[in-house]
Order: structure tokens, then C-alpha cells, then sequence
């Protein structure tokens, strides 16, 4: 066998499906793993949707005869299976579920399943037949009439009418492009509105628990004040006790937004912290904190 | 062939078959299950010879009247029906004589005569077998053409001008070649203009347009008789002949000189399917047709024909007509229906697609508070959804490519629907729940970690599993993983049960109409597609479905494996779509016992091994399942209990429905009992053994059944619209089967004026013209129907269909910055695991984002007046240790009815709570108010 022949039988060999499954399964683990966010995420994506639903479908039907609809679904069903059950399998083997053991784990399942594919069917049948003295046989594939013809290769000549097809289906999936356009700009649209609306300033005030009661009848209490707006200010925090009378009042310097400061209250009494805005007559915002029992 | 494949629980030999319905266009559905389902249209096409299905009898018979453009490309099909028109002259009998058997009596050849006739031809070869072959070659490639001809005296098969293979052949021609030469113009009667061509090919129907009939018989010396059918495939377009017969008005036939005669015949067709050719008949008349063809000896062209006598082979040259110049005319270059034919689906989702753009343009309205916000609403639901709907219905599809594309387009674009309403974070309770489960596994990196916000999915981690091991790998939010997990496993629900249904139907119009109904669930929309643990097993719910189906048609290992697989997935995933599970397979494998025979136990396989799955994994794993699912149950037992006793109470009432919603879904339910009734009615009356149907209408029976659980107390209409996601399955499946199959809903009378189980003929016509726009516009407007009536009755409620601000109990409208904030402060401040109460969206966002012990029995707290004896009782046997109050609940009724969980005034709300009852706290001298943001306040209570 000269090496033409060699480079001939090998080049489909390398291209054909598992090996390219398994190409695309160690390179998708690898962005996973050591790529960067932008190649992680299509990686991801096709080490969880889609690489190990391949592989299943290549090994469970290898001579069943699936149709394509049946493949499209079958791929990302068997994937999103593949996911449960690697993840149950790291639990189970004591494994931290995370980045790294997510990626090998599926991408393990996926590479095994390729493997156990390409292992011959006589291996699983058992060996007895090469025991035997005369000459070895080898299992070839056969093709009835009405069994379904098996896929052209990669370098299969391709027929006018299979390229008629493809044109065809090329032109009847132009105005897909336009529903991608359409789509793409009413999510665009929806996701901006949404995320707008939901980016309003929460002005709070709150305390932390007061901490113990100190041997002068009083307690530590934080009070923080966060989402403050520069417009509204100057803020003053204003303590008073339960008949209304003035005990701390501290103004809060502008700044990026939040405030805290830690002040020295007695425990005995109900105190009531309130937050002002400029020219405010009334609190803004109220926290209570109640005598020590 | 590995061992796996024998196919074990095949169907004996012997079993007697189903009788063809109306509704299995397939005879035996599996019997398409061999061929490859990406040539589908194939497969229709061999369906169609037991029953033709609608879609397609309606293109081969709807164009028969006339205004067909000439040049259409049609399929060709079925048997050859000519039935020509009488001579201008003729008077009526005459012409009656010529359009009937009885009028022209069968003049058989006599062997003797015949072989005067061609000189010297042996007598038995001059007979033709009833079932002659006929090939021609011409220049129309592969026009087909089928003859019958239990009249032609001739052993040897006719050389014709087309490729005539036909046990179902029905032209019959009667050469009598007569000694005297024929004139030399011979005006032949032309048959209608317009006729049905059937050949023996069951898909091959076609119209024909044969303009007039032409025959020659050129006697050879070495050949006993030569006919000659100037029968022309008028459109040779691919594979889909159109074969037009056609000459022109007083074509002259001349005897080629030196050559034998040429003798020009009539054709004068019998009753329906009957073709004689008489000669002698010198002057007839030839109605001038839409084309015609001159023969003109020693100008014509020579073809080669091959005769096939007996077995062998021979040629022989005739004259053969010169085609007239012919208009060019635009054909098709690729044959409709291959396997990636799309067809007009990616402009159907265009046009899908621009409702989308309108809903989110009705969603940014909404926020915005825009007034017509909800017409942009109802307007883009419907500019998504009907477009496809009416595709699929209109019988013109171009197979499963296009009807694949129609219903994976149209989830998709629902599913767009669904996240532009939250596209930035998760807001729904369960999808929070959900959130919280898969952010646990992704911190503590381990699986069955405690969830107070939703404990028994603990035991069911296959969606949080999803979501945690698709935000690990990409690096992308939880949010974000779980919207591609649930949106990849809703799709490929979809697509399965797409699948599951093209296999039983062998149909794809009824599988993707079955999915576009399915999608007029009440909560397909929303709850089906959420980041919850039923959306991640509803894909493995259906494939143990698809797997068990094809393991029972066909045997195999591999089929075992993903059922079994699947099943595992499901009740890995979801406690009640494992129940669901192991009911439909027993549901499945029971009707397969009652309905076919022999019976085979191995029906009973799969449920049965569902069943040890799930009793192992509840017993074994999940045990707190079973307290989960007990409450609700117990409520509606309590609910029926009550209303067996003849005593109201007002708490365990539903909720009552706006009375425009009832109408709505009312009309839609109404239609689906009638295509429910029509299907069933159709199956009894025929006797349909076909175990899947029964199964799809049992199932439908309890789908009507579950409806009514929605009037049985508080959680009624939650519950019914729960089952209806795996009920719903069914009635889809007969809804597209009577709306594809133009089941008769209204029987036809028989002769002795009964409607009533009048059995229906078995191959009723397809409806066409009219009939045909009426059924599709009707069976369209019924599933539009019930899609408006869903998005009304379904989630989200009707008052809060749009986003926009804060609704007080509005579940995702009731998540804001305030509640959001409130939240990340608990776990921030005061730590996880804190027992928290309030109302619905404090306690769902405490629970998940604050990471809190949820306390959801509170509600009596906050609608008392004034702090007693009794509500100190409360916090202390509850042991709550804050309460969140929200101020907006004084300004707003609740949009769920209730304010709280398990709140003791549900559905009897009529005010607002008031400022006194939610400001009542700050008056206690022992609790705190540690957090305000001037919405939402939250308290310590002193129990620590």
C-alpha cells in the first residue's frame, strides 16, 4: 500500500463524524477550561448542548436509521441528559461540582462514548473466531436493496440534484436572516426597556443589631444609609427618643452614595434614627430600635 | 446485524389489519417508519394509497374543474379517467352512446381478422393482457401512463408514448384495424379538455389535460398489431408528470408513402375509465384543444418503443406526432416536497416574527404605561401565532421540513415572548426557587443541598444541575444559563412531541398542527417554558414517550435504552411529571391490550418499569414528596367532599373568573369537544384498533375531566391548569387529526334519512374549492380561539399580561428594586436562614435572593387591627423573627386574590389592607424596625 492510498483512507478517516466530535469535544473543554470568556461561552454551549448528544446518538443508533428531525431533537435531549447524569456521577464520586469538573466530566462522557463506538462489534461478541486456526474473517457491511443506503462520505460527489437542493434551501432561508434581524432588535428592544425601568435609586436606612449593652446602659448601634442622591443632599440624621426630643444630629457629607457611622445610644430607650433630605419636615427614611430587654 | 436489532415486539403475522379510516391516512403508520423520515412526503405519498390524505386528494381533485393554470405542476397519481366529450354534431344520444359503455359495444379483434389485418401475426399475440404493460419513449421524460386493458385482444403490450406499468390501469383501448386504409384526414374527437388521469402510482394522482386522443395502428410485418396512444406528458416536470393527450382540430394522418398505412381511430372513451379506440370511424370530428399536435407522415418523428411481449424485448419504429411550438412556460426547477424543502415557512415566521417585534413593543409600552399597550398586546400574540396555524392548515405544506421549521419557529418566537417580559433577571416565584437551587450547587459544589425556598425539589436536582453546569462552563449568570437551559429544553419538548406525533400519524400537517394546538395550553406559554424542574422533564417525559412508541413498532435495544433513560431523567427531574409519566405509559400500554390481537404482554413493560423507577427514587430519595403533594390533594377532596355534602365554604371556592374569560375559554373548550366527539365518534364507528388513537382519546376524555377540577377550591384552577400540561397532549393530538383529516363532524344521512352512526364511506372526498378555505379558516379561527383564551385564562393573569410597575400579589409585577433590595439586605445584614414572613413577593424574594426560612402562615399578623394577646401567640408558634411589610399593599388590591400565602381572606379581598394595619408595628415597644427604604420596612420581632 503505497502512501497515496495511506493519505487517501486516512483523510476521510480524520474527517469523518466521531473523530470530528471528538476534535470538537477536546476543544470545547479546553475553551472551558483555559480560554477566555468569549470562547467559554460557545464552548460551553457545545460541551452541554450539543457534543455529547452526538456522541450518544453515534454509539445507541449505530444501525438504527433516525430521521433528521429526529436527530435535531435528539441531540440537545440526550446532551441535556448527559448533564444529569455526569452530575449525579461527580456527586456520587465525592467531586466538587464546579468549572473544572463539569468540563471533564462531560467531556470524559463524551470522548467514552466515541471510544466505545469505535470498538468493533466482533469485541463485544467475543473473540472466539480469531482463536481459530485458518484464516481470520472479517465482518463487512452489507446493504440490502431496501436497507437504507449509507451516508455519503465527506468527499462523496455530490449530485446535480443534491445541488439544486442546496440552492434551493440556501434561497428559502434568506428571509430567515430577516426574521434573525427581526427577532434581534425586539430583544434588543425588550431587554433595554426592561433593564432601564428596573434601574431606580432605593434610598435606605438601616441599623445592624446593636451589639451589647456596655457597662454605661448604652450600645453600639451601625447606622448606614446607602443610594443617596447628590440632589436630595445635604442628609441629616436626626436620633430622637420616644417623647421627640433630639438626641444626635449628624449631617452626611456627600460621596459616592452611602453613608455609615456607628453611634453610642442608650439601651434603656426606644430611639428612633431618621434620615432627612434637604428641607425636609418629616423623615425621609425611619429605622426604630427598641429597648434592650 | 447486531443483536439488538431483531425487533422483538413485533406485530405477528396474521394479525388481521386495521380498517383504513379517516383518520390514518396511513394504514399502518409504521409502516412509514422504515423510510426515511426526512423523505416524508414520500411517505404521505405511500399513505395515500389506503387513504389519500386530505391535503393531498384535495390537490389532485380541487383542480379538476377548470381555471387551472396549464402549465401547474402537479403530481401524478392514481388510475386514468377520460371522458370525452361527444362530436359537435352528435346528437344527445350519440354523444351518450360515446360517454358510456353501453353505447359502444366491446368489439374484441378475432384472431383472424387481426392477423389479416397485420398480415402475418399470429393469433394469440394479437391479444393484449388485461393488464398490459406500455412503454413508450418520448421526448416528455417519464410521462407515466396507465392502461388497463382487459379488452385489448393482445398479448403484446402496447408501445405508447409513455411508460404504462399498471395493474391499476384503467384505459382501455380496442384497435380494430381495418383492412381498408384510413382516409388520409381524419378528424378525431377530441375527449374533454380537461380529465383525470390516475396512475397506478398511488401519489402520481394528476390532472390531465387531454385535449383529444389520437391513435394509430401501423401494422408491421413482423408485429401482429401496433397501437399508438398519442398521449403526451404535457408537463414533464421532474418527477411529477402531467400527461396531456392532445391533437389538433382536423389533423391529418397520412399514410406514410412506402410504408404500411397509418390508420387514424377515434378514441372514444367508455363510462369513467374506459378508452375504445374504434376504427372506421373516418370523419370525426376533433374539438379543437388547448394544444394539438399535427402527424404529417414522412415529417414526423421516429421513436423508438420498446414492445415487451410476454418477456422478451423487442423494438419497433413507428410514426410518432411532431410536437407543435409550444409556449415556454416557467417550471420549477427543484421537486416540491424534498426532503429540505421549506417552503413558504421562512416567510410565514417573518411575518411570525413581526408579531414578536409587536409584543415588545406592547411589554415597552406597558412599562411605560401606554394605553394601547395591550391592543399591540392581543394584535402581535395573534400576528405570531395564526400565520402558522394557517400555514399548517393549509394543506399546501411541502413536508416535514417545512412543518418542522413552522412549529420550532413558532416556539421559538413564544418563547421569545415569554423571556422579553423579564429578560434581564428572574422574577417569577418558582423561577427564583429554581435560581436559588441552582446557585446553591454552583457555591457549595455539591448536589441535594437544602432549599427553604422550595424543599422538595431538593430531591429533584436534574434542572438545577442543567443550570449550574451551563453557568459553570460559559461563565455566564445563573439567570442567564437557566433562560438557555429551559429555553433549549422547552424547544426540544417541543420538537418531541412534534416527532412523537409524526410517527403515529405518519402526517406532518397533523403533527405540526398537534403542536401549534399544544401550544394553546394554558400554561405552554409561561409555566412550561420557565426555569423550573417541569420544563427540564417534560423533553424526557415525551422522549420515553417517542422511545416506547418505536420500541413497540419496531423492536430494538437502542429504543429501550432512551426510554428507560429518559424515564430516569424524569423522575430525576420532577416528581409530577413522573407521575404523569408512569399514567400515560400505563394509559398506553392498557390500549394496546384491548385493542390489538393477539395481546402482548410487553405492553405493560414500560409502565411497569416506570413505575419501580419512581417508587424507588420517592421511596428511596424523595420521600418528602409525598407530604408535598399531599395538601393540595387533601384540599380538593375536602373541596369535593363538601360539595357532595350540599355546604358552601367560602374559603375552599375558587376564585370567580371574569365573565369574558369564561365566554372565551368556554367557546374554545366547546370546539375541542366537538372535534373530540367527531374523532371518537369516527374511530367507533369504524372500528379502529389503532392503540395510539384510543390512547389520545382516553386521554382526551380525562383532559374534559381534569377542567373540571379548576372549580374545586382555592388551588382548583392551579392544579386543573397543571394537569392540563400533560392532558392537553391528548386532545391536541385529536384536534389535529379531526382538523387535518376534515373528519365529518356533522354525519351525512344515510338513505333512510338517519344522521346517527351512519358509517362514513371510507374514502370521503377531501374537501376542496370553498369547503376547503371554509374548514381551514374555521379550524384556524378555533385554535386562534383557544391560543386567546389560554393567554387569558393562563399565566400571567389577565391584569398583569404586560410588565409595568409594581402590582401588589402580581407575583413577576411585584418584583422591583424596592423588594430586590429588601431582599439582599437580609442576607447581607442579618445572615442566612433567618425565619422571615410577609406577603407573597417578600417571602418569594427573602426565600431566594435573601436566602431566608420562608414563614408563609403570617397573613393573619397583618390584617389585625391592633397588636393583641393572640398575635403574640402567633409569633411565637410560628417563630418568626422578621416581618417584611410593604406599603404599597394599603394602596392595592391583590391581583392573585390574595395577599399572603395560605391567606385566610383569598378570594374575598375588597379592600386594601389599611395604613393602620401595616403601621400597627411601629407602635410595639419590643420590635424593631431595622431596614426602610420607604416601600418596604422590615421588622424584628422579639421572639430571637
Amino acid at each position: 500500500m503505497n502512501s497515496t492510498t495511506v493519505k487517501a483512507r486516512a483523510l476521510p478517516v480524520l474527517l469523518s463524524a466521531p473523530v470530528l466530535t471528538a476534535a470538537g469535544t477536546v476543544a470545547a473543554a479546553a475553551s472551558v477550561l483555559a480560554g477566555p470568556r468569549a470562547l467559554a461561552i460557545p464552548g460551553g454551549l457545545a460541551l452541554g448542548l450539543l457534543l455529547p448528544g452526538l456522541a450518544l446518538i453515534a454509539l445507541i443508533f449505530r444501525y438504527r436509521t433516525l430521521s433528521a428531525v429526529e436527530r435535531t431533537v435528539l441531540v440537545p435531549g440526550l446532551s441535556l441528559g448527559t448533564m444529569i447524569v455526569s452530575g449525579l456521577l461527580l456527586y456520587v464520586a465525592g467531586f466538587k461540582l464546579d468549572r473544572v469538573s463539569w468540563a471533564l466530566g462531560l467531556a470524559g462522557i463524551t470522548l467514552a462514548v466515541l471510544t466505545l463506538k469505535a470498538v468493533p462489534e466482533r469485541v463485544w461478541q467475543g473473540e472466539e473466531e480469531d482463536e481459530q486456526e485458518g484464516p481470520k474473517t472479517e465482518l463487512i457491511p452489507v446493504f440490502r436493496d431496501d436497507a437504507p443506503k449509507p451516508p455519503p462520505g465527506p468527499f462523496a460527489p455530490t449530485s446535480p440534484e443534491q445541488k439544486l437542493e442546496r440552492r434551493t434551501l440556501v434561497k428559502q432561508l434568506l428571509p430567515m436572516l430577516l426574521v434573525l434581524a427581526v427577532i434581534g432588535g425586539a430583544s434588543w428592544l425588550s431587554y433595554a426597556n426592561s433593564h432601564d425601568s428596573y434601574q431606580v435609586t432605593v434610598t435606605t436606612l438601616y441599623s445592624d443589631l446593636p451589639g451589647p449593652v456596655g457597662a454605661d446602659n448604652g450600645w453600639d448601634v451601625d447606622i448606614r444609609a446607602t443610594g443617596l442622591v447628590e440632589a436630595d443632599g445635604p442628609y441629616t440624621v436626626v436620633v430622637t427618643d420616644p417623647t421627640g426630643n433630639k438626641i444626635i444630629e449628624r449631617r452626611i457629607p456627600g460621596g459616592d452614595g452611602a453613608w455609615g457611622a456607628t453611634i453610642r445610644l442608650p439601651s434603656a430607650t426606644r430611639m428612633t434614627i431618621g434620615l432627612y433630605r434637604a428641607g425636609d419636615t418629616a423623615a425621609y427614611r425611619t429605622v426604630i430600635v427598641a429597648a434592650a430587654q | 446485524m447486531p443483536k439488538d436489532d431483531t425487533p422483538e415486539p413485533r406485530t405477528p403475522p396474521g394479525l388481521p389489519p386495521a380498517p383504513v379510516t379517516s383518520i390514518n391516512g396511513a394504514g399502518s403508520p409504521d409502516a412509514a417508519e422504515a423510510r426515511e423520515m426526512s423523505d416524508q412526503r414520500s411517505g404521505d405519498r405511500t399513505a395515500t394509497e389506503e387513504a389519500p390524505e386530505p391535503d393531498d386528494r384535495a390537490r389532485g381533485t380541487a383542480q379538476v374543474p377548470g381555471g387551472r393554470p396549464p402549465n401547474r405542476v402537479e403530481p401524478a397519481r392514481g388510475k386514468a379517467r377520460v371522458r370525452p366529450a361527444g362530436p359537435v354534431e352528435a346528437t344527445r344520444t350519440k354523444i351518450a352512446d360515446i360517454q358510456t359503455t353501453e353505447g359502444v359495444p366491446a368489439k374484441p379483434i378475432p384472431p383472424a381478422q387481426a392477423a389479416a389485418a397485420v398480415g402475418a401475426a399470429p393469433a394469440p399475440e394479437a391479444q393484449v393482457a388485461p393488464e398490459a404493460q406500455v412503454e413508450a419513449q418520448v421526448e416528455a421524460p417519464e410521462a407515466e401512463v396507465e392502461v388497463e386493458s382487459p379488452e385489448i385482444e393482445s398479448e403484446e403490450p402496447v408501445a405508447a408514448d409513455a411508460e404504462v406499468a399498471a395493474p391499476d390501469a384503467t384505459d382501455t383501448v380496442e384497435a380494430e384495424p381495418d383492412e381498408t386504409p384510413t382516409e388520409p384526414e381524419a378528424e378525431i374527437e377530441t375527449a374533454e379538455p380537461e380529465a383525470v388521469v390516475e396512475t397506478a402510482e398511488p401519489e402520481a394522482v394528476e390532472v390531465v389535460e387531454a385535449d383529444a386522443v389520437v391513435a394509430t395502428v401501423a401494422p408491421d410485418v413482423d408485429e401482429p398489431a401496433q397501437a399508438e396512444e398519442d398521449a403526451e406528458a404535457a408537463e414533464p416536470d421532474d418527477s411529477q408528470p402531467q400527461v396531456e393527450a392532445e391533437t389538433e382540430p382536423q389533423a391529418q394522418v397520412e399514410t406514410p408513402a412506402g410504408e404500411h398505412p397509418t390508420q387514424v381511430i377515434p378514441v372514444v372513451p367508455a363510462i369513467d375509465e374506459t378508452v375504445r379506440i374504434i376504427p372506421g370511424e373516418e370523419t370525426v370530428k376533433i374539438i379543437p384543444g388547448e394544444r394539438t399536435r399535427r402527424i404529417i407522415p414522412g415529417a414526423e418523428e421516429t421513436r423508438r418503443i420498446t414492445v415487451v411481449p410476454g418477456r422478451s424485448v423487442r423494438t419497433q419504429k413507428i410514426p410518432v406526432a411532431a410536437p407543435l411550438a409550444q409556449p415556454e412556460v416557467e417550471r420549477r426547477k427543484a421537486p416540491r416536497g424534498g426532503p429540505y424543502d421549506l417552503g413558504r415557512a421562512p416567510w410565514v415566521l417573518l411575518l411570525s416574527s413581526l408579531g414578536v417585534l409587536l409584543v415588545a413593543l406592547a411589554y415597552t409600552g406597558g412599562r411605560s404605561g401606554a394605553g394601547s399597550a395591550p391592543i399591540a398586546y392581543w394584535i402581535g400574540q395573534v400576528v405570531v401565532f395564526t400565520p402558522v396555524v394557517l400555514r399548517l392548515l393549509s394543506r399546501r405544506m411541502a413536508g416535514v421540513a417545512e412543518s418542522f421549521l413552522l412549529v420550532m419557529g413558532l416556539a421559538i418566537n413564544q418563547y421569545l415572548l415569554k423571556w422579553m417580559y423579564s429578560p434581564d433577571q428572574f422574577r417569577f416565584p418558582d423561577e427564583l426557587q429554581h435560581w436559588l437551587a441552582t446557585t446553591t450547587i454552583m457555591e457549595t459544589g455539591k448536589l441535594f443541598q437544602p432549599n427553604p425556598a422550595l424543599p422538595p425539589a431538593v430531591h429533584f436536582p436534574g434542572l438545577a444541575e442543567m443550570g449550574a453546569a451551563m453557568a459553570s462552563m460559559t461563565g455566564l449568570p445563573v439567570s442567564g444559563a437557566g433562560i438557555i437551559v429551559a429555553g433549549v429544553a422547552h424547544l426540544v419538548f417541543v420538537g418531541v412531541l412534534f416527532v412523537c406525533v409524526l410517527r403515529a400519524s405518519n402526517s406532518p400537517a397533523v403533527a405540526g398542527v398537534a403542536c401549534a394546538t399544544y401550544a394553546t395550553a394554558l400554561h405552554y406559554l409561561f409555566f412550561s417554558s420557565m426555569f423550573l424542574y417541569q420544563t427540564a422533564a417534560l423533553p424526557f417525559f415525551m422522549l420515553t414517550i417517542w422511545a416506547t412508541r418505536r420500541w413497540r413498532a419496531e423492536g430494538g435495544k437502542p429504543f429501550q435504552v432512551i426510554a428507560i433513560g429518559s424515564m430516569a431523567m424524569t423522575t430525576v427531574s420532577h416528581h409530577v411529571t413522573a407521575f404523569a409519566l408512569v399514567a400515560t405509559l400505563l394509559l398506553l400500554g392498557v390500549t394496546e391490550l384491548f385493542t390489538e390481537k393477539p395481546r402482548r404482554w410487553s405492553a405493560l413493560a414500560m409502565p411497569l418499569i416506570a413505575l419501580g423507577v419512581v417508587t424507588a427514587w420517592i421511596l428511596l430519595v424523595a420521600r418528602d414528596v409525598i407530604s408535598y403533594l399531599e395538601e393540595p390533594i387533601q384540599q380538593v377532596a375536602t373541596t369535593i367532599d363538601t360539595l357532595m355534602g350540599g355546604t358552601s365554604d367560602a374559603s375552599t371556592a375558587a376564585p370567580a373568573a371574569p365573565i369574558y374569560q369564561l365566554i372565551l375559554q368556554g367557546s374554545g373548550l366547546l370546539g375541542l369537544l366537538v372535534l373530540f366527539i367527531a374523532v371518537a365518534r369516527d374511530m367507533v364507528i369504524r372500528r379502529d384498533r389503532d392503540s395510539w388513537r384510543w390512547a389520545a382519546v382516553i386521554g382526551g376524555l380525562v383532559f374534559f375531566a381534569g377542567n373540571g377540577v379548576r372549580f374545586l377550591g382555592q388551588n382548583g384552577p392551579e392544579i386543573a391548569g397543571r394537569l392540563s400540561t400533560f392532558t392537553y397532549i391528548p386532545i391536541s393530538i385529536v384536534a389535529a387529526i379531526a382538523l387535518v383529516r376534515a373528519v365529518q363532524i356533522l354525519p351525512s344521512r344515510d338513505s333512510a334519512g338517519r344522521r346517527h352512526w351512519v358509517a362514513p364511506a371510507l374514502a370521503t372526498p377531501p374537501p376542496t374549492g370553498r369547503n376547503l378555505v371554509v374548514r381551514v379558516l374555521a379550524g384556524s379561527a378555533l385554535v386562534t380561539l383557544l391560543m386567546i383564551g389560554a393567554r387569558a385564562g393562563g399565566w400571567p393573569p389577565l391584569g398583569s399580561l404586560l410588565p409595568g410597575p409594581y402590582l401588589a400579589g402580581g407575583f413577576e409585577r411585584s418584583v422591583d428594586a424596592y423588594g430586590v433590595d429588601a431582599a439582599e439586605w437580609e442576607l447581607r445584614v442579618l445572615g442566612p436562614g433567618n425565619r422571615v414572613g410577609g406577603d407573597v413577593t417578600s417571602v418569594s424574594l427573602a426565600s431566594t435572593y435573601g436566602r431566608q426560612d420562608p414563614v408563609r402562615e403570617v397573613g393573619p399578623l397583618y390584617y389585625a387591627d391592633e397588636w393583641g394577646l393572640s398575635e403574640d401567640e402567633l409569633v411565637a408558634s410560628i417563630r418568626v423573627n422578621y416581618l417584611v411589610v410593604d406599603r404599597r399593599l394599603s394602596t392595592q388590591l391583590p391581583q392573585s386574590e390574595a395577599y399572603f400565602e395560605n391567606d385566610p381572606h383569598a378570594g374575598r379581598i375588597t379592600e386594601p389592607l389599611t395604613t393602620r394595619q401595616l403601621t400597627k408595628f411601629d407602635a410595639l415597644t419590643d420590635v424593631d424596625r431595622l431596614y426602610d427604604n420607604g416601600t418596604v420596612r422590615i421588622y424584628r420581632m422579639g421572639v430571637q
